[in-house]
């Protein structure tokens, strides 16, 4: 198969969350962090996307820390975006205490980075620093560690990620093809006819 | 190509410092298996618009996958999928009275429109094509739908020669080709259906682009203290084109076809106005859109456009901002009391929706397992209902005002969102809505009454979409390009002098 574009891969990732009952904003977010991975740091972010989709989806608990910092604890689908939105409302940090998939948690921030324009840093679980989508190199991981959070001003440039194809893990794509198709209605001659043009031929 | 017009075709225009490529394909089609849907999975011509030009070992990978459209891959040197049928009785009609060294009658292509309407165009990086932001350097195609519409253009350049090849080779010694008046005459037809709906709802900073942009114009048209003998003339003349256009622009459907016969009453009512004077006066085109209110919606709509006529130094710029770039974050410091007053003042027109009436919630929108075909169902009368797309923006906005009638007002939508994640869409929506006023539809999208029909049209009005032709209330068929430069003119052709075409009034 052609390597899939980069919107087949947001649009791709988008369908399998929202097949996989993920609510639509935090799919949307999703999908558009697998595409940001694969188009601006050369990582697979479909099977990242994919191992964190099928993974934990309890409830995320958040609470104020001694420090009067931000905690949040729960699936890095869900914890991110929440940080996300705490840390750039201001010049607050967030704690997101082991994220389940860092890659994907980088992949959220660098989408975040590349919609505001603004600086994130991550450091811990996540080491790197996003220049309004840039990255200026690959990320540092360590897994099982917490996550911290900052967002600071505008980045002096706003690029976007390279044009690219996406080179996905075949079994991870294909799980995304099956779940985005749990989405799809079942045909039925009653369906067709109230479809979105002619019923039979177009023979004028 | 044979001499039957099957085989592949390539034509190349240079813009800017690249190089564009058709990349055609006509088949055999068997009549059985031509319909317009979606759903189709054969056609009579399919074609590709390559960024470049292509090799001859580009053009047989191309054939291997482009006639296949959805069911192919194609790569990141295609920048748009289409394909097209023809519309058989005319295109067999021009090609025997071609054969038989005579144009065909003027009028009769006028009716009809179009050799071949197209039945998809897809781009940003759909099948495999590359993504839109391939484009983003690219002089003259870095408007939303530009390169799509430019493959529209080139597609018609192709029926037109298509019609020529298959008359002469049926007969070489008498077979004349189509004149400029009769290719200007043949546009490309397109059936649209359900798909452009959902596209609409999910794209509000682009359609609050295009709007904005047409509702700028139109201020700066209004606010001007007088109009100039040239500037009248310019209208007078655009307004005559109108009318040559309108009284001869006829559909099947009754509905449309009242529609257009108020419009010509209403354009003839107009003319009689303009006779007064009326436009000599101060602030003549803002009193003209008070006039105008007297007329139907067809006529100010089209009052609207032929306002903009005269002007083009004036709001030309404008359309480059028709476009839409990466969508905005929501924004998380935004308080749930600053939430809930926005909804007030933006969704008023949600709020007042009885969803407990089962009519409010008679329909719903989802995609087919046919081909990723999006459908409208009645929720009472087939499964999927659990499967609904999310176009039921007034529904969730109610949803919406009941939970944040709960929350502290000054709590920031962070907080909000990290408890009811679930909610994350439609927060985001209606924030948009206080940059983009004009990105949403103000209308029950699920209700009984809901006809998908507007929307479309709405839509097809930026392509510069002619000869609206409603098929029902949820599929249509249009003209583009119909009167528009050829391929040997556009270099020189005025941009401006094709609005409107009505070939008998004009010659």
């Amino acid at each position: 198969m052609t390597a899939p574009s980069l919107n087949e891969v947001a649009r791709q990732v988008t369908g399998a969350a929202q097949g996989l009952g993920w609510p639509t904003g935090i799919s949307r977010d999703v999908g558009a962090a697998a595409a940001w991975l694969c188009g601006a740091a050369g990582v697979d972010g479909v099977q990242n996307a994919m191992d964190a989709l099928t993974g934990a989806r309890n409830r995320p608990e958040l609470r104020r820390g001694d420090n009067g910092r931000w905690h949040l604890r729960g699936p890095t689908t869900l914890t991110l975006p929440s940080a996300l939105d705490l840390a750039l409302t201001g010049e607050t940090t967030v704690i997101v205490e082991q994220p389940d998939s860092p890659m994907l948690a980088f992949g959220l921030c660098g989408w975040a980075a590349q919609q505001t324009g603004r600086i994130v840093v991550m450091e811990g679980a996540v080491t790197a620093r996003i220049y309004g989508g840039k990255i200026d190199g690959p990320p540092h991981l360590v897994p099982g560690a917490d996550l911290t959070l900052f967002a600071a001003g505008p980045a002096k440039t706003r690029p976007a990620p390279r044009i690219s194809r996406a080179f996905p893990d075949p079994t991870a794509w294909a799980a995304a093809q099956h779940a985005a198709a749990q989405m799809r209605v079942p045909a039925t001659a009653a369906s067709r006819e109230r479809g979105a043009g002619p019923v039979g031929i177009d023979a004028d | 190509m044979d001499a039957n017009g099957y085989g592949r075709a390539v034509y190349t225009i240079t813009i800017g410092r690249h190089d564009y490529s058709l990349v055609c394909f006509a088949h055999h089609l068997d009549p059985e298996d031509r319909t317009d849907r979606v759903i189709a999975e054969k056609w009579d011509a399919t074609f590709t618009l390559y960024d470049g030009i292509p090799t001859t070992a580009d053009l047989d990978r191309l054939q291997a996958n482009v006639p296949l459209q959805e069911a192919g891959r194609v790569g990141p040197r295609e920048l748009v999928l289409s394909r097209a049928n023809k519309s058989v009785r005319l295109f067999e009609d021009v090609v025997a009275t071609l054969a038989a060294g005579q144009q065909p009658d003027l009028q009769k292509l006028f009716d009809t429109g179009y050799l071949m309407r197209t039945t998809a165009v897809y781009g940003n990086g759909k099948f495999g094509l590359a993504d839109r932001a391939a484009l983003a350097d690219r002089d003259g195609l870095t408007g939303a739908f530009q390169v799509e519409m430019l493959t529209v253009w080139l597609i018609r350049g192709f029926t037109h020669d298509l019609a020529d090849h298959v008359a002469r080779a049926r007969a070489p010694d008498t077979a004349v080709t189509l004149s400029a008046p009769s290719k200007r005459a043949l546009g490309i037809g397109n059936s649209t259906g359900l798909g452009m709906a959902p596209f609409v709802i999910a794209h509000p900073a682009l359609v609050h682009a295009w709007v904005s942009a047409r509702e700028s114009a139109l201020a700066l048209v209004r606010a001007l203290p007088a109009a100039s003998r040239a500037e009248i003339a310019a209208f007078d003349a655009a307004l005559r084109k109108a009318r040559d256009h309108v009284a001869v622009w006829v559909v099947p459907d009754p509905l449309q076809m009242d529609r257009i016969n108020q419009l010509q009453g209403d354009l003839t009512a107009l003319a009689a106005l303009l006779k007064t004077g009326f436009l000599s006066g101060p602030n003549p085109w803002d009193r003209l859109h008070q006039a105008a209110s007297a007329y139907g919606l067809e006529a100010q709509e089209c009052i609207a456009a032929l306002t903009l006529e005269p002007y083009g130094d004036l709001i030309d710029e404008l359309a480059d901002g028709m476009q839409a770039g990466v969508p905005e974050r929501l924004d998380g410091a935004m308080t749930v009391g600053t939430l809930r007053a926005l909804i007030k003042t933006m969704y008023q027109w949600a709020l007042k929706i009885d969803f407990r009436l089962p009519s409010a919630t008679h329909q719903f929108w989802y995609v087919s397992e046919e081909k990723a075909e999006p459908r409208l169902g009645v929720r009472t009368e087939e499964p999927g209902g659990d499967l609904e797309l999310p176009l039921d923006v007034a529904r969730q906005v109610q949803r919406l005002m009941l939970v944040l009638r709960d929350r502290d007002r000054d709590e920031p939508v962070a907080l909000l969102l990290a408890a009811r994640p679930d909610l994350r869409h439609i927060v985001e929506r209606v924030q948009m809505s206080l940059r983009y006023p004009f990105g949403e539809v103000q209308g029950n999208l699920i209700c009984e009454t809901c006809r998908p029909i507007d929307l479309l049209r709405f839509k097809l009005a930026f392509f510069g979409a002619s000869r609206f032709d409603p098929k029902s209330d949820r599929w249509t068929r249009i003209t583009l390009c119909q009167g528009a430069p050829l391929h040997d003119e556009i270099a020189t052709a005025d941009p401006d002098g094709w609005a409107f075409y009505a070939p008998m009034a004009t010659g």
